[in-house]
């Protein structure tokens, strides 16, 4: 750019800062009034959600060994226990939007589009905003596509957060399916046991993502059993799925029962335990 | 003979020039307050609350390390210590956890105004991009905050966000093996996460703020844009040593 041109640029900002500073006033008292009324209300809002939570919340105890929710949740769940997945794994609100987009993206290469496309080109984006956007007149009238964006991203945020906020019906007892046989197996309980209802779908219920539908069986292995239980035990984890490594916390006659259910699930018959 | 009471007045203005004539801050105060600013109103008043905010998370972190204890037997009976039984742990806790969501509520809604009044663009691209590497930082602090706790919840939330992220190309393993420090988690994960979340983030986000407060006070605050661009002024000539001299006279002495 010409030493000119920078000049100009900065003549026409400084001439209409200046107009602007001159309607202004000085920030004491005038800025620093409106700064410490709404400093005050924030902490007074923080100090009411602590209270609020804490009130409303109760303590694990002998009569409520998985603890008291409160209207903000719980103060602490059980500890945790590397051996055993008993809770779906629910991020903080501010991170359920990706959440949200492991659930749309579940195969492995869609998941690219959830991990790295979405939230790595938005972090770039966001970064060189100003350097892309760089129509120098403020009024909202003539940044159309400003304005657009600007409704749109939080529009979307908004929207995923909602939706990874419902939370899926996680599994409970041995019921996986309404086939008794397939239940009684000892592969259902272990199923129930390690949460895997907290990411797949099974037949009687559980969660629409981020893991891939399993209520009728694995899209994938089908009734191949030995690749069900590479993956289940160590494949997926590998393989970046998202998926936890259930083999660092089951025993590898456990994982043979857990890949026989999801055969099973597949022919809705028992398949015969393959070691 | 009676000593005189001294006169208060006068002992002010004394200890005002003591500290004035070593410092200057006296000076540097009165100018930062004084300084005049456009019209402004209740939502330039975002930013001021996000320092307020962070310095109240900086303080119950504080308090609440000297209770915590990062390691796999003992994070979680520090954290139900602090809950139930240490005086006021509960609020000091429960102040930092609902401080962490208000803290990323602010962000967005101070994004949102800086965006719509287009607060960004020239001269002020440096002030959105230290803001926005602020704002990756702290939802870092969420991530690594989380797992603190270590109940249920936080291990397989923290174990599937670790997990995810290592299945980005090139960086993503490398991050991840990062924050495991280890095979798998557990006692070196806690640390790193604890050495990140109470040192090196907030670290880095305390000088980035201390940057981007100094462009907000250099530049002065964007008023809602009501105006049009006035037209350029022909009759300017750049001086021999622009664009990199200050302003042209005309203009900076206006
Ligand atoms: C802890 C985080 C932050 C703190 C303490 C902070 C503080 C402030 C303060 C006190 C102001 C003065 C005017 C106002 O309050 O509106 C300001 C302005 C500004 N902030 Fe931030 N901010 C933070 C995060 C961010 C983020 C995440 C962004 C954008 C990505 C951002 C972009 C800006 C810009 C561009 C201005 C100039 C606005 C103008 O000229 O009117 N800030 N910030």
């Amino acid at each position: 750019m010409s030493a000119r041109k920078v000049i100009n640029r900065r003549v026409r900002y400084e001439t209409e800062y200046a107009a602007s500073k001159q309607e202004g006033h000085p920030f004491f008292p005038y800025a620093m009034f409106h700064d410490t009324v709404v400093n005050l209300l924030i902490v007074l809002m923080i100090v009411g959600m602590a209270v609020l939570w804490h009130a409303t919340a109760g303590p694990i105890n002998a009569a409520h060994p998985n603890g008291q929710n409160g209207w903000l949740g719980a103060l602490y769940e059980q500890k945790a226990n590397p051996a055993v997945q008993a809770t779906e794994p629910r991020p903080e609100w501010y991170f359920l939007f990706l959440f949200e987009l492991l659930r749309i993206f579940k195969t492995p290469a869609e998941l690219i589009l959830a991990t790295i496309i979405i939230p790595t080109i938005w972090m770039v984006l966001l970064i060189v905003w100003p350097f892309l956007d760089r129509g120098r007149d403020r009024r909202l009238s003539r940044r159309p596509w400003g304005v657009a964006i600007g409704l749109s991203v939080p529009a979307v945020l908004i929207a995923l957060t909602i939706a990874g906020s419902i939370a899926p019906g996680v599994l409970a007892g041995t019921a996986i399916s309404a086939n008794p046989q397939i239940n009684a197996l000892p592969g259902s309980a272990l199923i129930v046991k390690n949460g895997c209802s907290g990411c797949h779908q099974f037949p009687s219920g559980g969660a629409n993502g981020p893991g891939g539908d399993l209520s009728t069986g694995s899209a994938k292995f089908g009734t191949d059993q030995k690749g069900l239980q590479d993956w289940i035990s160590h494949v997926a984890a590998d393989s970046g799925t998202g998926m936890p490594a259930f083999g660092k916390t089951n025993s590898p006659e456990q994982i043979a029962e857990i890949a026989q259910v999801i055969a099973s699930l597949k022919t809705n018959s028992v398949e015969p335990l393959q070691k | 003979m009676p000593i005189p009471a001294p006169d208060p007045k006068q002992v002010a203005l004394q200890a005002e020039d003591w500290i004035e004539y070593r410092t200057g801050f006296a000076t540097l105060i009165r100018k930062f307050m004084f300084r005049k600013v456009p019209p402004t109103g209740w939502m330039h008043t975002l930013g001021s609350s996000l320092l307020t905010v962070f310095i109240l998370q900086a303080t119950t972190g504080m308090l609440l390390a000297m209770t915590y204890d990062p390691s796999p037997n003992g994070a979680y009976q520090s954290i139900r210590y602090i809950t139930d039984e240490q005086t006021l742990g509960w609020l000091l806790r429960g102040m930092h956890k609902w401080g962490a969501s208000m803290m990323v509520i602010l962000l967005f809604l101070h994004m949102g105004r800086v965006f719509f009044y287009g607060a960004y663009k020239y001269p002020r691209e440096l002030t959105w991009l230290t803001g926005s590497l602020i704002f990756i930082l702290t939802m870092m602090m969420g991530l690594t905050g989380y797992l603190l706790v270590w109940d249920e919840r936080a291990y397989w939330a923290s174990v599937v966000a670790v997990n995810i992220n290592g299945t980005a190309p090139v960086l993503g393993p490398f991050i991840s093996k990062f924050l495991l420090a280890g095979p798998v988690f557990g006692a070196q994960t806690i640390s790193r996460f604890y050495a990140l979340h109470m040192l090196m983030i907030p670290g880095a986000i305390g000088a980035l703020i201390f940057v981007h407060l100094w462009l907000v006070v250099k530049l002065g605050v964007t008023p809602w844009p009501s105006r049009p661009l006035p037209e350029p002024e022909p009759q300017l000539q750049p001086q021999a040593s622009a664009p990199h001299s200050r302003m042209p006279e005309t203009v900076a002495g206006e």
